[in-house]
């Protein structure tokens, strides 16, 4: 089972989630993190399931709500299963060869977090494209640490964001070094 | 309420719950998720978390889920919430399992922190048998199922753990809420209850023990309060109720009920609800039961809380002392100012000071005094005493410094020698003949109550009697002459008598100082019967005189109405002076009903109209009558009878009374309705003799009477009533009388008097020895004698003259007829029968009456057609019947209309016919009877005009034979006598088509008012309007017409001339003067 973490704020939102899709299996998990202010200043937003029309423009018709960012005062987190058969009320059914599609259109403050055009998506990108590859692969053992796929294919190793995330203190440090890590590999691959 | 000891959707961070997969090598079966909840309305709890496990591709799974270890706290009995959704099998691709049911354990734990969280497989395979499975669940709706599971938990349990196990299901657990049931604390009717955990069974009720709110207590003290605790987490109370403490008041609002404290100055005592203020005079603090009493205010023992407080009264006022003796005195006070608010007061008298008080006596004696006066005896003479005076209520004794205050007083006794007794000068004021009265003295004036012993007893048989009195006098009624009573008199209450005094009937006081007064009081009774017997004796002599007075007013009233009458006679030159004799013994003779019956005769007598001497072409003729004296002022005119209230008073007014002795009847000479008609004779000593031979004697009968003076009676004709008739026929009787008595006229005859006070009841009146004028005709005509024309109208004008006096009298007779016409032994016609005369039937009547028509008794063949048709009787139907009487005379006494019936000679006259002229009439006399006829009764000529007609034919008999062809309406001129035509026999003469341009004199004398001396005109040859012109005004007077009769015919003559001019073809129609009172239809009349 692989575990997707994606930080759902506009300065930590991964760059290659803006333009290349995230490649699942069944079985997978997704967990869209709401970071807590930290003293900066909060964004609400709300997500939804679209087409890919809407995706690519930033607008809604006829969206399925996943979840919603509102809590400032502590991190908040929106997890789903890619399953074929899903028994929560509502939920989406996932079918492997389809790709699915997750934007936010709210502006990012309190009074514009059920506006329906541009927002987040539109100026910040902030819109995932997720293609459901294969079938669920048989697991062990939660502790084995399985293989990230990341955009540019670059076969590093790191911990699981999600476990991580869970202490405050703790993940800052963290964050703080993937982040300086992240730039590192970057420059490298520039300057090759 | 819910004690909630757990809730997925409040938790915000991972749970992390364990889990084990018991047949697979999986530790991530349940995956936590997050979902959105549709029911959520806060943004913040959009993302709801839930377990999700969906497995079915596994082969026989057994993946459990467990929950942290959650603290049950004081719960006896928890419940399992459950939210969860489910898929069901056909979805699945490819399933190698599939379940549609999960299940839920549970474990309790004795300890609250085990020692290690972390469920090992192999240790959990060995003790999966300890967990309890509770329910086992499945989908129940489409979308989100919600299922509770409740389980009992032991009481030493601390802590419990879930679990849950799937077995190849496609599950979400949405929300796990895990609580326990509390009853919330209650109040009711003041009791209170704290909150109760419920029981462990579902069917279990714990008991509550209440308890009583703050400031209240048990309503019973051996009732428990008591109440029940469901498990459905509601209370009851079963038992036991409390009120509030005295002091404390219930107040019921949206707080709930409680006892607040009464404020200051309220009190509210155990039992009541509510604070009420505090009575007068009293204040209370907060919380209080009962008010407290202000300073010097007292309740008595007696009262309750809620009666006010009040004060003993103040000291009495106006303390005296009175009748202050050598040994007693008396103490008198008033209330006092103040009375303490209450209604109830008495007072105690104390004696105190110098002298000896253990010899005093009070009287009354009670302690409590509710008189406000005390008589106190046994004092020492010359001695000093005080006394107090208390006023005392119920609450007196509450206050003993109040008792202190009091009314004093200080007196000093008298010595005996000063000592005057109370009551003094005793005596007896009066006596009577069967009592005395005794009176007495008192030397304090105040006193008005006493007491008098009388001994022995007047009434009863005892020793003596006393009698109170509040006067310094008292009487005694009923002693006993033989016995000696001895009186004293004493001050109420006071033990000191005054002197008695012994007194006896008749021989008066015992003692001599009392001797005197008797004496003096004897004297002076007899003096007071003496001064009675003078003013007795003053007054009858008073009396006397009066009556003597009286007497001679009597006489001189008789004198004067002596004088009244002499004046009378002077007046009257004719009177002779035997009629003043006669008329003065009258007055001395008879009762006074018989005295004003004459006067009255006599005042008519003395009016009556004496004989007018007029000149005449004819040599000798017969005196007659024209009308009333012209001296007389008064035109007196017809009284009906039937107006009068009593009949009997009519024919005391209009008749003369007759004694029965002066009557009596020789022979019978016919009969009528009522009775006989008789001749008889009347007694010339009788008055009524007298005033007739008179008034015979003033008609001027003269010497040819001279063979009746010599006989001793007068021969008058006599009308009986049957004996035994009915008072109706009595009355009807005498009306007849008294309708004659109003008349007197030498051609109407006349009533002599009446005989009523026996039987039978007669009515007397002059004789007639000829009898009715048509059986006279009739005789004289089969006699072969010759009645000469000139007669015949010296007849008919005595007739019409007596009908022109009844005319101006106001009198319609209704029946002129010949037969109704009677004659004297002069010829002279008299009118009689006035209203009973008909129905008496003569030997020539004929076979069918004379009075049988519809609705009454009427003359059909002498009435006007109007009288027959309508009933209106008026002087012009009086002048038909008169027209019919002429052509009576004329044919010698036949029968009008001869044989026909009455119907016919209606119907006959109705359509214009008219008695033709009898064989050798006249053609002048059957002309007026023409005129007579007219139908139109206004065109028919009065008996005024009639009367002048017929003077003219006496004075120039010629003209009786000459036929004065058509006669003109109501005028009679000069130049018609002049114009003399033939016409035939039997044709009716028609009317002439115009009228004289003048009014006849009679009808000129109508209008202005002196129809009356047309008579005297007529009589000096004045006939029309123009001749009344030409006569000079001392002409007038020389007739005999008054002044201003003579000035009324000048002015009436002078407005006719200027009002009229020549040549005018008006005429004027004089309204016919109807009579003034209606009269009945006649009945039989007196002679016939």
């Amino acid at each position: 089972r692989n575990y997707h973490d994606v930080m759902w704020n506009s300065k930590q939102f991964p760059v290659a989630f803006k333009t290349t899709p995230i490649k699942v299996d069944l079985g997978d998990q997704l967990t869209i993190i709401c970071p807590k202010a930290y003293g900066m200043t909060y964004e609400y937003a709300k997500l939804y399931w679209v087409g890919e029309t809407e995706w690519s423009q930033c607008w809604l018709h006829e969206p399925v709500w996943l979840g919603v960012c509102a809590t400032e005062n502590y991190t908040t987190e929106v997890k789903l299963i890619f399953r074929q058969t899903n028994p929560i009320p509502d939920g989406m059914d996932f079918q492997v060869g389809k790709t699915y599609y997750i934007i936010s259109t709210s502006t990012g403050d309190i009074e514009g977090i059920n506006q329906a055009v541009g927002g987040l998506c539109k100026y910040h990108h902030m819109k995932l494209a997720i293609s459901v590859v294969g079938y669920e692969k048989q697991s062990h053992s939660k502790s084995e640490i399985t293989e990230k796929n990341f955009a540019h294919g670059i076969g590093y190793e790191i911990h699981e964001v999600g476990q991580l995330v869970s202490s405050g203190h703790q993940n800052f440090t963290l964050l703080t070094t993937t982040s300086l890590l992240f730039c590192t590999m970057f420059l490298s691959g520039v300057l090759f | 309420h819910q004690e909630v000891l757990f809730d997925l959707s409040k938790v915000g961070s991972d749970l992390k719950w364990d889990q084990v997969s018991l047949r697979h090598d999986r530790d991530d079966v349940w995956m936590e998720e997050t979902w959105r909840n549709p029911a959520a309305t806060d943004e913040k709890h959009a993302n709801q978390r839930a377990y999700v496990t969906c497995n079915y591709d596994m082969i026989n799974p057994s993946n459990w889920l467990f929950s942290h270890f959650i603290e049950v706290k004081t719960a006896r009995r928890i419940y399992i919430e459950l939210l969860f959704n489910t898929r069901d099998c056909d979805a699945y691709l490819n399933p190698k399992s599939c379940k549609e049911t999960f299940s839920v354990y549970l474990k309790q734990f004795k300890t609250s922190r085990p020692g290690s969280t972390k469920i090992e497989k192999e240790r959990f395979s060995e003790d999966i048998d300890n967990w309890k499975n509770i329910g086992r669940l499945a989908r129940s709706n489409s979308n989100m199922t919600t299922e509770t599971l409740g389980m009992e938990i032991d009481s030493d349990t601390k802590t419990i753990r879930i679990a849950f196990e799937e077995q190849g299901i496609c599950l979400s657990l949405l929300n796990v809420k895990i609580y326990y049931r509390i009853c919330d604390e209650f109040t009711d009717q003041l009791v209170y209850f704290r909150p109760q955990v419920t029981g462990p069974k579902e069917t279990d009720m714990v008991r509550m023990n209440g308890s009583c709110i703050p400031n209240a207590s048990k309503k019973i003290p051996g009732v428990d309060l008591i109440g029940l605790c469901m498990s459905t987490g509601s209370g009851i109370k079963t038992s036991g109720e409390c009120v509030c403490d005295s002091g404390y008041s219930q107040i019921a609002d949206s707080n709930g009920a409680r006892c607040e404290s009464c404020p200051t100055n309220t009190y509210k005592p155990k039992g009541q609800s509510l604070c009420k203020s505090c009575p007068s005079n009293s204040i209370s603090s907060e919380a209080a039961s009962s008010c407290r009493c202000l300073n010097g205010y007292f309740r008595a023992e007696d009262e309750l809380i809620s009666m006010p407080c009040t004060q003993p009264p103040s000291r009495p006022i106006k303390l005296v002392a009175n009748a202050i003796t050598a040994t007693s005195t008396r103490l008198s006070w008033n209330e006092p100012s103040s009375l303490g608010g209450r209604p109830e007061i008495w007072y105690e008298v104390k004696c105190s000071g110098r002298g000896e008080c253990g010899t005093v006596v009070m009287t009354p004696g009670d302690k409590k005094l509710s008189t406000r006066s005390v008589q106190i005896n046994g004092l020492r003479p010359s001695s000093d005493y005080t006394f107090l005076v208390f006023a005392k209520n119920k609450v007196s004794a509450q206050f003993p410094e109040f008792s202190e205050k009091n009314a004093v007083i200080d007196i000093r006794t008298r010595s005996e020698e000063e000592d005057v007794p109370p009551v003094s000068h005793l005596r007896v004021d009066a006596s009577q003949s069967d009592g005395i009265t005794i009176a007495w003295s008192v030397s304090d004036s105040d006193v008005s109550d006493f007491e008098v012993e009388v001994r022995p007893a007047i009434v009863k048989k005892r020793t003596f009697e006393t009698r109170h009195v509040n006067m310094t006098y008292t009487t005694f009624i009923g002693l006993n002459p033989e016995t000696v009573y001895q009186f004293r008199v004493r001050i109420r209450d006071d033990l000191r008598w005054s002197q008695p005094i012994s007194y006896q009937l008749g021989r008066g006081l015992m003692s001599s100082p009392s001797s005197n007064e008797v004496e003096e009081s004897q004297f002076l009774n007899q003096t007071g019967s003496a001064l009675l017997i003078i003013i007795a004796l003053i007054l009858i002599v008073i009396a006397v005189a009066l009556c003597m007075i009286v007497v001679q007013k009597k006489s001189k009233n008789r004198k004067q109405m002596s004088d009244l009458d002499v004046l009378d006679t002077y007046k009257q030159d004719s009177m002779t002076p035997d009629y003043h004799t006669t008329s003065r013994h009258h007055h001395h003779q008879g009762n006074l009903p018989a005295t004003l019956h004459e006067q009255l005769r006599s005042t008519t007598k003395l009016n009556a109209p004496l004989i007018p001497s007029f000149g005449s072409p004819i040599s000798q003729p017969p005196p007659y009558y024209g009308g009333v004296h012209p001296n007389s002022g008064k035109y007196k005119t017809y009284v009906d009878p039937t107006t009068y209230e009593d009949p009997y008073q009519a024919l005391i007014e209009f008749t003369f009374d007759i004694s029965p002795n002066d009557v009596f009847i020789t022979q019978v000479i016919g009969g009528g309705e009522f009775g006989d008609v008789c001749l008889g004779g009347l007694s010339k000593n009788s008055p009524a003799a007298a005033k007739w031979s008179v008034s015979n004697t003033t008609m001027g009968r003269g010497g040819g009477g001279g063979g009746y003076e010599s006989e001793p009676y007068e021969t008058v004709a006599i009308k009986t009533l049957k004996s035994g008739s009915s008072a109706k026929a009595k009355a009807e009787f005498l009306t007849e009388a008294t309708i004659m008595g109003q008349f007197s006229h030498p051609n109407v005859i006349r009533l002599i008097g009446v005989v009523t006070s026996a039987e039978p009841v007669m009515i007397v009146a002059e004789y007639m020895a000829n009898g009715s004028l048509d059986q006279f005709l009739r005789n004289t005509d089969q006699r072969g004698e010759k009645v000469h024309w000139e007669k015949i109208t010296e007849m008919l004008y005595g007739i019409a003259s007596g009908m022109k006096y009844l005319t101006d009298m106001g009198y319609v007779h209704r029946d002129l007829a010949a037969r109704n016409v009677l004659l004297d032994m002069e010829l002279r016609c008299k009118i009689a029968d006035f209203g009973l005369s008909r129905g008496v039937r003569s030997e020539g009547s004929s076979v069918e009456p004379e009075y049988t028509t519809n609705g009454g008794k009427i003359p059909v063949r002498w009435t006007a057609p109007e009288a027959i048709t309508h009933r209106k009787f008026t002087p012009s139907s009086d002048v038909w019947s008169f027209g019919v009487v002429i052509w009576e005379v004329c044919s010698f006494g036949e029968r009008p209309y001869w044989d026909w019936t009455n119907q016919k000679v209606i119907s006959e006259v109705m359509i214009g016919y008219r008695l033709p002229p009898p064989m050798d009439c006249p053609m002048g006399l059957y002309r007026i009877a023409q005129w007579c006829w007219k139908m139109e009764r206004h065109e028919r000529p009065t008996f005024t005009q009639l009367l002048a007609t017929f003077h003219k034919y006496i004075l120039q008999p010629t003209l009786i034979e000459h036929d004065p062809g058509e006669l003109p309406r109501r005028v009679q001129s000069q130049s018609a006598l002049n114009t003399y035509g033939s016409v035939n026999v039997g044709v009716v003469p028609t009317p002439p088509s115009s009228a004289a341009p003048m009014p006849s004199l009679d009808d000129f004398l109508r209008q202005i008012g002196l129809n009356h001396v047309y008579g005297q005109l007529v009589s000096n040859n004045i006939h029309s309007v123009s001749d009344l012109a030409n006569t000079s005004h001392l002409d007038l007077l020389a007739y005999g017409l008054m002044s201003a009769e003579c000035s009324t015919v000048r002015d009436g003559l002078n407005g006719r001339i200027s009002g009229s001019p020549p040549g005018s073809s008006g005429t004027i129609h004089a309204t016919t003067r109807g009579t003034r009172t209606t009269r009945p239809p006649r009945e039989e009349g007196f002679f016939v």
